[in-house]
């Protein structure tokens, strides 16, 4: 399962759409420079395709005026060929028409959205200032930038952890069975792993894969010690690496808005959970 | 032979400060000119043998941390060095950084982005939260040393690592820890301790990699019980050195702070190596 190609937030799918229209509208300008006779032979087209790839991370970097939407469409400049190559297969039953219909449509939808990212910069207490890439389970980059757009729930906890932790992925786990289907669907859960060593995306998988949890709104993360520490403090988690792989923790679960600014907190094991869930009621409330 | 190293780092920091507040006058900072000032201020740095560490508050079965060998600054960053940093990091300068990375009060005292007004460019850069200061030891290449290897250099006397075994030490530390200046003085001043190293105690309060990781809770169910060790009445009693007051205190201020705090006693200096 490729999360990169399923995050499930509504501005990435548009995001997405909107670099696609990009590449389409830039393939149909190459392919119009070539019918009026410029060097349209094959291999002018496909390294036309590859500098399609950038134009279009570009002209995402240049219309997304927070400094997160950039990185953004910089994390996905490498994927920027194979999402062409994903785009080929996927409208392989469509014909050019409805290619050029879609594309006025969504261009459309992308310019208003585009324009309205630029104009709401991130909040200054939002977390997701924050926009170094950590790995998931998948062994694929993740900025927190990428959750913008949906609540989110936040636990940090390690793999080898067997009294504390497990009851706070549960608690994660009763948080998401509370929410309403549409949001429970929206809604993003981030696990963040103390144990920079031992819990590899291999082992995060595997750890998902035990607990059912493997899911497309399910991101199991590891960073580098300096980020996990940063993103610790800007939680208020705090921990100690004890050696022998013990880390002493303290027990929250952070709920936060759209934007990520934290807007619940919940301190220790066992806690009621309305806090978060009303949270993301709340966040939910106003998004839609 | 340490001395005179020092020495000599004190008048390059002091050649590097001047130049550098020459150039906070000028309206316009370019990046050549602050690549040309990173180039003058080398950290100096001092080796650190490995060892083990008695923290104040060990975790349960944890009696004693090992630090394996690392290197730390003999002083603590400079505002020289920190102009020089955001000269070439825009985004830490106190107009650009969000809260969540800063609070009101970052960088209080500098005349502009660019400018350190009236500071002394060779005393400790202080209003400096500790997302910045882990932000320019990364972009040394370098990071904050961890709690307990501060704690590990800062035991440090002057005849042996372990200050505690020398006559009057604590009272010494504690002495100094308690008059700190209210406007830090230039670095380098006062004696170096065991490992050459400057200014642990008396000048500032320093950040460290683990803000608030010596009271970290065990992994249990319980939430809190570590503060109450510090914060209540007979909370002493899980100490490993009831006599250490000073660090009492650095715990109990480490433990109060937030990563976007800043005030104007608190600084940081870089390590490098180690366990991390």
């Amino acid at each position: 399962m490729n999360v990169k190609q399923n995050r499930p937030t509504r501005e990435r799918t548009k995001r997405s759409v909107g670099r696609l229209a990009t590449l389409l509208l830039a393939l149909l300008t190459i392919l119009a420079l070539a019918a009026c006779g410029g060097d349209g032979s094959k291999d002018a087209a496909g390294n036309s395709a590859q500098s399609t790839s950038s134009q279009a991370v570009d002209h995402a970097a240049h219309e997304q005026a927070t400094p997160a939407e950039a990185r953004d469409a910089a994390a996905d400049a490498d994927d920027a060929t194979a999402h062409a190559e994903h785009s080929a297969a996927e409208h392989a039953d469509h014909t050019a028409a409805d290619d050029a219909e879609a594309h006025a449509d969504h261009a459309a939808d992308d310019h208003a959205h585009h324009e309205e990212l630029s104009a709401a910069e991130l909040p200054g207490t939002s977390i997701y200032h924050l926009a170094s890439a950590f790995t998931d389970h998948h062994g694929e980059p993740m900025a927190l930038p990428e959750l913008r757009g949906a609540p989110s729930v936040f636990v940090m906890f390690y793999g080898d952890c067997t009294t504390a932790c497990p009851l706070l992925v549960r608690s994660a786990e009763e948080i998401e069975a509370a929410l309403p289907q549409e949001l429970r669907e929206d809604t993003q859960f981030v696990m963040v792993s103390f144990d920079t060593k031992r819990d590899t995306p291999q082992n995060l998988l595997a750890y998902a894969q035990d607990k059912g949890l493997d899911k497309d709104n399910w991101h199991w993360l590891v960073g580098t010690p300096l980020q996990t520490r940063q993103l610790a403090t800007l939680l208020g988690v705090q921990y100690r690496d004890a050696g022998n792989g013990v880390f002493a923790h303290s027990n929250l679960v952070t709920v936060v808005d759209p934007d990520g600014v934290p807007s619940a907190r919940l301190e220790g094991i066992s806690v009621e959970l309305e806090p978060a869930i009303d949270a993301i009621l709340a966040a939910g409330a106003v998004s839609n | 032979m340490t001395r005179t190293v020092a020495t000599l780092i004190s008048l390059a920091l002091t050649l590097t400060g001047a130049l550098l507040t020459s150039a906070s006058a000028q309206s316009e900072a370019t990046a050549t000119q602050a690549e040309a000032q990173v180039a003058l201020a080398l950290p100096a740095m001092a080796d650190i043998e490995g060892g083990t560490v008695e923290l104040l508050f060990p975790i349960e079965g944890e009696e004693e941390t090992r630090i394996e060998p690392f290197r730390i600054d003999l002083f603590p960053v400079t505002n020289a060095e920190f102009l020089q940093f955001v000269m070439a990091n825009p985004t830490w300068t106190r107009s650009a950084l969000p809260e969540v990375f800063g609070a009101p009060g970052y960088l209080a005292g500098w005349a502009g982005d660019y400018d350190l007004g009236n500071l002394d460019p060779t005393a400790p850069v202080t209003n400096v939260s500790w997302f910045a200061a882990a932000a320019y030891c990364e972009a040394r290449g370098d990071r904050l040393p961890t709690e307990a290897e501060w704690e590990y250099v800062g035991k440090a006397g002057q005849q042996g690592p372990l200050g505690s075994q020398e006559p009057g030490f604590n009272e010494r530390i504690l002495t100094l820890t308690a008059s700190r200046p209210a406007v830090p003085q230039a670095v380098g001043q006062g004696e170096p301790n065991y490992f050459g190293v400057y200014d642990m105690h008396g000048s500032v309060w320093e950040w460290v990699f683990d803000i608030g990781a010596g009271m970290a809770t065990g992994d249990s169910r319980s939430e809190g019980d570590r503060r109450l060790q510090l914060v209540c009445g007979g909370g002493s009693a899980g100490a490993s050195d009831k006599s250490d007051y000073a660090a009492f205190l650095r715990y109990a201020f480490r433990n109060g702070l937030e990563g976007n705090y800043s005030n104007s006693g608190l600084g940081f200096r870089c390590a490098s190596g180690g366990g991390l």
